[in-house]
C-alpha cells in the first residue's frame, strides 16, 4: 500500500479499494445451483473503499462497504447490503494512544480476546468504542478497551470490556541475551436484557436436571509470557473463561416430548493451554507446537450462530497449504475439545538445496482423531534460472466430525506434489504444478495441473484444471478448469477468471467452512492510492 | 509496584465474577392467545441435523397446544432419496417453495410465520432453541384474522373438498395471499441422523402438495372487520402406495400479507383430512 503525500502541511491522505464481481453460471453437473445467484441469474459484487486521512499526529478514516447478491456472509445465500464499515480516529499523546470509532486488536495471542477482519469469510468483529494505552514504562504498556462488536452494519448487544499489561525484560550478557515478554489480559462481557431475555426463553424449556443456571457477566483472563535465549523463542499461553452459557451441539438434551436430542445449552467453564518452542539458525529451524482447548466458545452473544459474534481467536494446528489438493482436507479449530500437536523441521542444506517436515496430530479430548497430517517438502534452487519445489502429503481428516456428515469414513489421502519455476530471463517466467490426490474416500482421487505464464511486471496468465480422475462414489469423471489473467499496473491489481471449482472447504486461520461449488467468472480489483 | 497492584486488581475483579447472583429461571406459562403460528421448515433425508430440528418443533407442539402448526418442506437441498429409500417426498411445488424461501445459511432452517426477527440475519432461523422465543412473540402480537376451515372426504373417489371461511378481526389492507398445503405424517423412511442412518424414521409433517401457487394465491387488498369471506378447493388425493393415507393427512391454510417485500403470515389454520 502507498501513501501519497498532498502536501505535509495540510496531511496525508491515502486510500485503498478492493472490489470482487462474481458473475453465476449454473452447472448442474459439479453442483453449481440452488443458490439464488444460480436461480435468478444474479451477479455478486463486494467492495470495501478504505479512505484514510493523517495530520499532525492525528489519523482518521472511513471504510465504505457494498455488498449486492454477496455469497461472502452465508454462502448458499445472496446479502445485499451497504453502509458504514469502519471509522476510526487516533492520536499518541506522549505516553498515552488514544483510539475512538471501530477498534481492532488482540491480547496474547487472542485467546480471550481478538478483533480482526478476515475478508474471505466476511469476518470484520470490531469493536465500536473505544481503545486507549498507557506507556508505564520504557517497556511496559497498560491497554484497555470497551465497546458493543460490530455485526455487519449492525451491533451485537453484548458490552465487551478489557485490558491488558504487556511488558520486556532484558537480561543475561551480550553474547547470551535472555529476554522476557510477559503480559496478563482480563476481558469481561456483559449480556444485554434482550441475550438474557432469550437465554432465559430457551433455558425455561429444559427438563428438570437439564436446567442451566445463567448470569450476565462472563470473565476471561489469560496469562502469557515469552522467553527469547539465543536462537530460542519458547512461548506460554494459559486462559481461563469463568462459566457462561453456549450451545454444546454433542449434549443430549430430553424434550418436552421425552425425545431426546442432541445439541444444547451448558454452563461451563473453559480453559486453553497453548505453547510454541522455536528454535532457528541458519541451517536449521525446529518448531513444537501444543494445545489442550476445553469449553472456550466465546462470542458477544451465545445465541449467534457460524461466525458471527466470535470474539475469540484460537490459533490454528495444522500447517497452512497453499496448493489446491494439499489444502483440500484443512481443519476447522475446535473450540469445545481439541487436543494438538504440531512440529515442523526445516534444513538448508546449502544455498541450492533445502527441505522440511511437518507433522500434526488434532484429537478431541476423549482421543477421538481429528486430523492427522504428515508434510515433506523439498526445494532445489539453479541459481536465479529455475526452482523445484517437491514433496508428499498424507492426510487423514475426520469429515463426519468437520462436515457433519453422518457414517462419513475417515478421509485418507496421499498427496504426491511439484511445482517447477522457470525464469526464461528477468522478466519471462513458466511456473508449472503438478499434484495428484489419492483416496478412496469422499470424492475419490483427483489430478491437478497447472501453467502459470509470468510476463513481469504487468501480466499474468494462468490455465489450470482439476480432474476427478477416480471418484469413489460412482459419479461421473469431471473436470474443473480454471483460465485467468492478472494485470498490474503500480500499485493497481485486476484479474478476471472463469472458475469451475468443487464443493470444499474453505478457510482463513482455522475458521473454516463448507462452500458449495462455484461456476462462473471472477473479476477482482485491489486498488492502493 | 504499578503492574503488582494490577494483577490484584484483576484478582479481585475475577473473583467478583463468583458473587454474581444467577438469573432466576421462570416456569413456563402458557400464552393465551387466538392466534396460530405456522412453523415451515425446510429439511431433508439426507441433512443429518434435521432429526433433532424436528424433534425441537414436536416440542414447540407440545408446549404451544392448538397453538403452533408445523410443515416440513422437502425442496431440492439434501433431499434425493438414498437407493433403498421407500419414498421420495420431493415435488415442484416443494422446490418452489424452498427457493422462495431462500436465502437460509443450511438445514435445518426454521420460519416462524415468515417473519424476519431483529436478532436474526435472516428471515431463517438456525438455532432451534429460539423458536420457542419467537413463537411467544408472535402469539403475543394483536390477532387480527380468523381462518375457519370443513373438509368432505370421498374415500371411493379420493377427492377431497376443503371449505374456508375467512374473518377479519381488524380493518387491514395490503397483498394478502392465501396458500393451502397439505401434509402426512406416520411415513416410515430413511433419514440421516448425526453418525448414523436411520431405517425406519418416522417423518411428520411432509408436504405432500399445494392445493393454491407455492407462494399463495392472491386473495385480497384489503379486510374489513367482521366481513367473512368464503373460499372452497378440490383435490384428489393420489392413489394410496404406502403414503397418501388420508387418515394421516391434513390441510393447512394460511394468509400472508406479501405487501411491501414482507412474506408474513397473519394467522394459519390446520384440519384432518379425514374428520372425525
Amino acid at each position: 500500500m502507498s501513501i501519497s503525500a498532498i502536501a505535509q502541511d495540510v496531511g496525508s491522505f491515502s486510500g485503498a479499494l478492493q472490489t470482487n464481481v462474481n458473475y453465476f453460471i449454473k452447472d448442474a453437473d459439479i453442483g453449481a445451483i440452488n443458490i439464488p445467484q444460480y436461480d435468478e441469474g444474479l451477479v455478486g459484487v463486494d467492495t470495501w473503499l478504505n479512505l484514510n486521512y493523517s495530520f499532525k499526529g492525528y489519523n482518521a478514516g472511513v471504510r465504505l462497504d457494498y455488498f449486492k447478491n454477496s455469497n461472502l456472509l452465508i454462502p448458499t445465500a445472496a446479502y445485499s447490503d451497504q453502509g458504514l464499515g469502519k471509522a476510526f480516529i487516533n492520536k499518541r499523546f506522549d505516553k498515552v494512544f488514544v483510539e475512538l470509532g471501530y477498534v481492532y486488536g488482540q491480547i496474547g495471542s487472542g485467546i480471550i480476546f481478538r478483533s480482526y477482519e478476515e475478508r474471505p469469510l466476511l469476518i470484520d468483529n470490531a469493536l465500536v468504542g473505544a481503545k486507549a494505552s498507557y506507556d508505564i514504562s520504557e517497556n511496559w504498556t497498560a491497554t484497555g478497551f470497551a465497546g458493543k462488536q460490530k455485526n455487519q452494519f449492525s451491533l451485537n448487544e453484548g458490552l465487551v470490556k478489557g485490558g491488558s499489561i504487556e511488558g520486556f525484560y532484558a537480561t543475561g550478557s551480550e553474547d547470551a541475551p535472555l529476554s522476557f515478554s510477559p503480559g496478563i489480559g482480563l476481558v469481561n462481557r456483559t449480556h444485554s436484557q434482550q441475550t438474557v431475555d432469550r437465554l432465559v426463553n430457551i433455558v425455561k424449556q429444559y427438563i428438570g436436571d437439564e436446567r442451566i443456571g445463567l448470569k450476565y457477566n462472563t470473565y476471561l483472563t489469560t496469562i502469557f509470557n515469552s522467553l527469547n535465549y539465543q536462537d530460542l523463542t519458547f512461548y506460554v499461553e494459559y486462559a481461563y473463561k469463568s462459566a457462561e452459557a453456549f450451545r454444546d451441539p454433542t449434549v443430549l438434551r430430553t424434550e418436552l416430548t421425552g425425545q431426546q436430542t442432541i445439541g444444547k445449552f451448558v454452563n461451563e467453564s473453559g480453559s486453553v493451554f497453548y505453547t510454541s518452542l522455536n528454535f532457528g539458525d541458519e541451517k536449521l529451524g525446529v518448531t513444537v507446537e501444543l494445545k489442550r482447548t476445553e469449553n472456550f466458545n466465546f462470542k458477544t452473544d451465545p445465541t449467534l450462530t457460524g461466525v458471527m459474534g466470535l470474539a475469540s481467536y484460537l490459533p490454528p494446528m495444522s500447517r497452512e497449504n497453499t496448493y489446491r489438493l494439499t489444502s483440500r482436507y484443512t481443519p476447522t479449530t475446535q473450540d469445545l475439545s481439541e487436543r494438538a500437536i504440531q512440529s515442523e523441521i526445516r534444513y538448508r542444506h546449502n544455498k541450492k538445496l533445502s527441505g522440511l517436515v511437518n507433522y500434526a496430530r488434532i484429537t478431541d479430548l476423549n482421543d477421538l482423531l481429528l486430523y492427522k497430517e504428515y508434510f515433506l517438502q523439498i526445494q532445489y534452487k539453479q541459481k536465479r534460472k529455475w526452482l523445484l519445489t517437491t514433496g508428499i502429503q498424507s492426510v487423514n481428516y475426520n469429515q463426519e466430525v468437520f462436515e457433519v456428515k453422518p457414517n462419513a469414513p475417515l478421509v485418507k489421502t496421499i498427496t504426491p506434489f511439484a511445482d517447477f519455476l522457470y525464469r526464461f530471463t528477468n522478466k519471462r517466467s513458466v511456473r508449472t504444478e503438478l499434484q495428484y490426490l489419492h483416496s478412496k474416500e469422499d470424492l475419490g482421487s483427483w489430478a491437478f495441473g497447472l501453467v502459470e505464464v509470468g510476463l513481469a511486471p504487468h501480466w499474468l496468465f494462468e490455465l489450470s484444471g482439476m480432474y476427478n480422475i477416480d471418484p469413489s462414489k460412482g459419479g461421473d469423471k469431471l473436470f474443473y478448469p480454471t483460465l485467468g489473467a492478472v494485470f498490474n499496473y503500480k500499485t493497481h491489481r485486476l484479474g478476471l477468471r472463469y472458475v469451475k471449482q468443487v464443493e470444499g472447504i474453505v478457510c482463513a486461520g482455522g475458521i473454516c467452512r463448507l462452500e458449495p461449488a462455484f461456476s462462473g467468472a471472477k473479476f477482482t480489483l485491489n486498488s492502493a492510492f | 509496584m504499578r503492574i503488582k497492584y494490577s494483577y490484584i486488581i484483576i484478582t479481585v475483579l475475577i473473583l467478583s465474577a463468583c458473587t454474581e447472583k444467577e438469573i432466576i429461571i421462570p416456569p413456563f406459562e402458557p400464552i393465551i392467545s387466538d392466534r396460530v403460528v405456522l412453523v415451515e421448515e425446510v429439511t431433508g433425508v439426507r441433512c443429518p441435523n434435521c432429526p433433532s430440528g424436528s424433534a425441537k418443533i414436536t416440542s414447540l407442539i407440545e408446549q404451544f397446544p392448538d397453538q403452533v402448526i408445523a410443515v416440513g418442506i422437502h425442496g431440492s437441498f439434501l433431499t434425493a432419496p438414498y437407493s433403498d429409500s421407500r419414498f421420495d417426498f420431493r415435488h415442484e411445488a416443494a422446490r418452489e417453495l424452498e427457493n422462495f424461501l431462500k436465502p437460509w445459511e443450511g438445514k435445518p432452517a426454521a420460519f416462524v410465520n415468515r417473519k424476519k426477527f431483529p436478532n436474526e440475519a435472516l428471515l431463517s432461523i438456525s438455532e432451534f432453541d429460539l423458536l420457542s422465543t419467537y413463537v411467544a412473540q408472535e402469539l403475543n402480537e394483536p390477532h387480527t384474522l380468523e381462518i375457519t376451515m370443513s373438509t368432505d372426504y370421498n374415500d371411493l373417489t379420493r377427492e377431497l373438498e376443503v371449505n374456508l371461511g375467512i374473518i377479519p378481526l381488524a380493518d387491514l389492507s395490503g397483498d394478502f395471499r392465501l396458500s393451502m398445503m397439505l401434509a402426512e405424517n406416520h411415513i416410515l423412511d430413511k433419514q440421516a441422523n448425526v453418525g448414523e442412518l436411520i431405517d425406519a424414521y418416522e417423518h411428520n409433517h411432509v408436504l405432500r402438495a399445494m392445493l393454491t401457487a407455492f407462494n399463495g394465491d392472491s386473495y385480497a387488498s384489503n379486510f374489513n372487520t367482521g366481513e367473512l369471506s368464503n373460499v372452497s378447493f378440490s383435490y384428489t388425493i393420489p392413489s394410496e402406495d404406502g403414503i397418501w393415507i388420508p387418515d394421516n393427512m391434513e390441510v393447512i391454510a394460511f394468509i400472508a400479507d406479501h405487501s411491501n417485500d414482507s412474506k408474513e403470515i397473519l394467522q394459519a389454520a390446520i384440519i384432518p383430512v379425514v374428520e372425525n
